[in-house]
């Protein structure tokens, strides 16, 4: 049980050191090369280079994004999950086949296939990029 | 009578849910891309599809799932034996939720020319990021994937296993004969489709050969991503056919996973 204890904390450990090595690099202002820890740990950089602005808005529109990614697949998915696992015969297996595909799909193919459909043949409200504008800061004036 | 109306009625309300959701709005998107292809397609858009690239692709991702999955399963193996409800997964959990991008840059400062390591054991002139072999990219998907596949086999585990794994321990089987011959078979359903969605994921993701592979050989998904972006014609056409191969690529060694997994049962 020991053995186990430790083999899991070496484990832990490891990807803390990772962790950890990328706080340096955010907190430092730089680390000369042979140097392993910073001189000095200082923040100024951090909080004086950042366009706040920019980070919040884009941090909330991928916030709405993911809520609504999250909030769509639910509703879909659950009744179908449902649907399949308590009706079993050829048809809902296929279905489950089908259901796989994407899975293997590359993320480019449907983000492709979308632009292609919304943007290039004029169907989505934005002129480019995001093809649901949920954020006003994107809808053309 | 009513049960056949009953099962017409759930048929009809699967095709109806299946078609309004995101996964109908794929296989619409999966038509466009096809339609897009084969309508504008001309023999000079495959001047821009590279064997080698499609190779470097196949081969780092396979190389990568596998030593993933292998590393994965080979510890989940040994903290397998003890009680899991007394173990606390801490920075593992932590793992899975970093976006790959996030990931990528931390092994990027770690294992590149002048990051962590090289400080460390004054490793000049190693490289291992960018690197025509791709070892940065295989480093970046082992160490994202195998919390996944440790926590991933560690809630699959059936207790009968267990018990199964006493007795060969009883009878003076060693670690690696029981990972092999009880521990593996025994979850081999799992293993395979876990496989599969690693390698699927792999071949398709683009921002961590992005960030940590090479000019040349290139990820096909990065080329397919940098052609997309061109104003050429042909080079967009490429686009659309390489994220095609790399979905018929996945199909296929998935298909062939199946096959040899139902033979060797």
């Amino acid at each position: 049980m020991k053995q186990k204890w430790l083999s899991l904390n070496l484990l832990n450990s490891f990807y803390l050191i990772l962790f950890f090595h990328l706080g340096f690099w955010l907190l430092a202002p730089r680390i000369p090369f042979p140097q392993i820890i910073p001189d000095e740990i200082n923040i100024s950089g951090l909080v004086e280079l950042q366009n706040f602005e920019l980070v919040l808005s884009g941090l909330l529109n991928s916030l709405i994004v993911a809520a609504l990614v999250i909030a769509i697949n639910l509703i879909f998915a659950l009744p179908i999950a449902l649907l399949l696992t308590k009706y079993q015969n050829d048809f809902t297996r296929v279905c489950s086949g089908l259901l796989y595909i994407p899975v293997l799909a590359p993320v480019l193919l449907p983000a492709f296939g979308l632009y292609e459909f919304f943007i290039r043949s004029g169907k989505s409200p934005a002129p480019s990029g995001p093809l649901f504008p949920a954020w006003p800061a994107h809808r053309p004036k | 009578m009513e049960k056949t109306n009953n099962s017409k009625l759930i048929i009809a309300l699967l095709i109806l849910l299946i078609c309004v959701s995101p996964f109908g709005l794929f296989l619409y998107a999966f038509s466009k891309v096809v339609a897009q292809s084969i309508s504008t397609f001309s023999l000079s858009s495959f001047d821009y599809i590279s064997v080698s690239d499609l190779s470097f692709s196949i081969i780092i991702s396979l190389i990568s799932t596998a030593l993933a999955v292998l590393i994965g399963s080979l510890i989940s193996f040994h903290l397998i034996n003890s009680d899991k409800q007394k173990f606390k997964y801490g920075i593992l959990n932590i793992v899975l939720v970093v976006p790959h991008l996030g990931f990528a840059y931390i092994i990027y400062l770690f294992f590149s020319d002048s990051g962590f390591l090289a400080r460390l054991f004054n490793l000049g002139g190693i490289t291992l990021i960018n690197d025509q072999l791709g070892i940065g990219i295989i480093l970046n998907y082992i160490l994202k994937e195998v919390p996944f596949v440790i926590l991933y086999l560690m809630a699959t585990h059936k207790k009968e296993i267990s018990g199964y794994i006493f007795a060969a321990k009883d009878l003076g089987a060693g670690f690696l004969e029981i990972f092999q011959k009880i521990y593996i078979p025994l979850n081999s359903v799992q293993v395979m489709s876990i496989f599969i969605v690693i390698f699927a994921f792999v071949l398709g993701n683009y921002e961590v050969p992005f960030l940590l592979g090479a000019n040349s050989p290139q990820f096909l998904s990065v080329s397919a991503l940098s052609d997309f972006q061109s104003i050429d014609l042909d080079q967009n056409i490429a686009s659309y056919l390489k994220v095609i191969i790399i979905f018929m690529v996945s199909i296929l060694i998935s298909f062939a996973l199946r096959l040899y997994m139902r033979r060797a049962k």
